[in-house]
Formats: C-alpha cells, sequence, structure tokens
C-alpha cells in the first residue's frame, strides 16, 4: 500500500500529481463499495483509510499549485478563478 | 447531498477526433443500458431498501455512475471536437448534427432519446436487486460491443476500465443480495417461502426465528 511517500510532489508535472489523486480517490472509492458488503473487513478499512491519508496529501498539493479540486479547496489567496477558469475535467488538456 | 471534485475518475485524453465511434460510444450516455441509467436506478431504488447497508452500497454505486457519466460524456465531447460539418457528415454524424450540434445529449447509438422507461425502480428488494445484475450484465455486454467495434487505443483503454466497474459492480450487488438472504432466512417464520414477505415494504420481521 502507499507508504511509499510523496517523491516531491512539488517536482511532479500537473498530469502525473493528477493521477496520484486519481488513484488514490479510486482506492478509496473501491475499497468503499467492498467494505459496504464487507463492514467487518478491518484490513480493508485500514487500507481505505491509508488511502485516504495519501489522497489528502496530494490532492493539497495538487490544489496549491494547479487550483481547487473541490469548493471546499477554494481560499482567499487564489482567488475564485483558481475554481471555475482553470480545465474543466472533460477537456483533452485536463487530462 | 452531492459535492463536485473536478476530475474524471479515470483520464480521457483522446487525440484522434472520429465521429463515427462517437456515436457508438454515446449509447453508454443515454442508451437503454447507460450510465444515465445506471444512476438513476440505483439512487433511485436506494430509499426504500431494507437494510442501511444495502441503502449505502446503492448511494456508493449510484454515485460512481455518476462519474462514469461524465467520463463518457467526456470521450463523446473529445471525438466530436475540431471537426468541419464535412468531416462530421462523411463520419456518419450528420443527423446527430442538426439536432444537437455537437452539444452532449443522451441517446442512444440506434438515435433513441434516454427514457427512464429503460429501468425499473419497483419498490421491492429482491427484484430491484436482481434488476441491478442484470444491469451491470448488460453494461458489461454494451463495453464488450463497444470493444469489438472501436480501433482507437486512446478510447479503448477507457472502455475497458468502465467495463471492469461493470463486473464489480455484480460483484458488490451479488453480495448484497446475499445480505437479504441471510436477514430473510434468520427472520423469517418459514424460510420455505422467501417470497412471504417485501422486506422494502413490510421491513424485516423484529425478531430472529428462535432456532430448534
Amino acid at each position: 500500500m502507499p507508504n511509499k511517500q510523496p517523491q516531491s510532489f512539488s517536482s511532479m508535472e500537473r498530469a502525473e500529481l493528477l493521477r496520484h489523486v486519481q488513484m488514490h480517490q479510486f482506492a478509496m472509492r473501491d475499497l468503499a463499495l467492498y467494505l459496504d458488503t464487507h463492514p467487518t473487513d478491518n484490513y480493508a478499512l485500514t487500507e481505505f483509510l491509508a488511502h485516504k491519508k495519501a489522497y489528502a496529501q496530494c490532492c493539497a498539493a495538487f490544489t496549491e499549485r494547479f487550483g481547487a479540486l473541490t469548493m471546499q479547496q477554494i481560499c482567499q489567496e487564489d482567488g475564485w478563478a483558481a475554481w471555475s477558469n482553470t480545465p474543466w475535467p472533460w477537456e483533452k488538456e485536463a487530462n | 447531498m452531492f459535492s463536485y471534485e473536478k476530475a474524471l475518475q479515470y483520464p480521457v485524453k483522446i487525440a484522434r477526433p472520429n465521429a463515427k465511434l462517437a456515436k457508438m460510444i454515446m449509447s453508454q450516455l443515454g442508451g437503454p443500458d447507460g450510465e444515465l441509467g445506471a444512476s438513476l436506478r440505483y439512487l433511485s431504488q436506494r430509499y426504500t431498501m431494507p437494510m442501511r447497508q444495502l441503502q449505502g452500497l446503492l448511494t456508493d454505486i449510484g454515485t460512481e455512475e455518476l462519474s462514469h457519466m461524465e467520463m463518457i460524456s467526456a470521450i463523446v465531447y473529445q471525438l466530436t471536437k475540431g471537426l468541419s460539418p464535412e468531416q462530421l457528415e462523411a463520419q456518419g454524424f450528420a443527423d446527430y448534427f442538426v439536432d444537437h450540434t455537437t452539444g452532449i445529449y443522451p441517446v442512444a447509438a440506434s438515435g433513441v432519446p434516454f427514457s427512464a422507461e429503460t429501468f425499473q425502480s419497483l419498490g421491492d428488494t429482491i427484484a430491484d436487486l436482481h434488476e441491478d445484475l442484470a444491469a451491470e450484465q448488460k453494461a458489461r455486454t454494451t463495453y464488450d460491443n463497444i470493444l469489438r467495434l472501436a480501433d482507437d487505443p486512446d478510447v479503448k483503454d477507457v472502455i475497458r476500465f468502465l467495463r471492469a466497474r461493470e463486473i464489480v459492480h455484480y460483484q458488490r450487488f451479488g453480495e448484497g443480495l446475499r445480505m437479504v438472504q441471510d436477514e430473510l432466512g434468520k427472520r423469517l417464520p418459514n424460510p420455505q417461502n422467501p417470497y412471504a414477505i417485501n422486506p422494502s415494504f413490510d421491513g424485516f420481521p423484529k425478531r430472529e426465528r428462535p432456532r430448534k
């Protein structure tokens, strides 16, 4: 599991950092479905929480450099445009 | 409530536009076994499910289907972007172009617009979960059919991801069905008749049947 930590998120390109965000987001989603039908599986819960933590880290690193991924990350310094005028996910350039 | 995350669940980055392929892929947006219908099916069925765990399962899968709907829309958007009217016509897209230009509209490959008649929320636990199992298999087949016809590696990579998710969802729904059946087996006065009640409407009998 993802205990190897941030091979320095600060040096990654946007697309590469986004892959990390998507990878941990996906792992959480997939484990969530498994936990819905195996709620007492503590190993799966541990995995889920490890991805949750890793997700928070790369998500914060992404937001800081490339703009908010969720409304909760919008802040005064970056302004509204960091949410509304960064690439939307369906654009080829956003991926 | 739902809140938006500004990233696709799996990246969509298509190098070559191809309107002919877009028309086929579109079926998984607005077609009879597409992602929009899947999402509406699960997010509608969840309210009357008799166990909180099942309500959670339908919520989580229904939510993932929304992100698949977004991925399919992104594929269609990228496949039709930057083509001239002549190119669109040559690639068999003229009829869609007349009705929707290159706007994203939920319609089946056969041209029929999305309809809620493609799914059911029956309010019966066993029937609804069986519909969900069948829906995942039908979507898996549709993706298999698309993979037989598609020749673009960028598109096929995304379709393979979505196809795999159908199989995972099928697995989870099967486990959900088993959870209900186990509960019925413990609580029904006569376990020989699992259809004596509809737990979505009647609830489960409060007490477990005494073991002999």
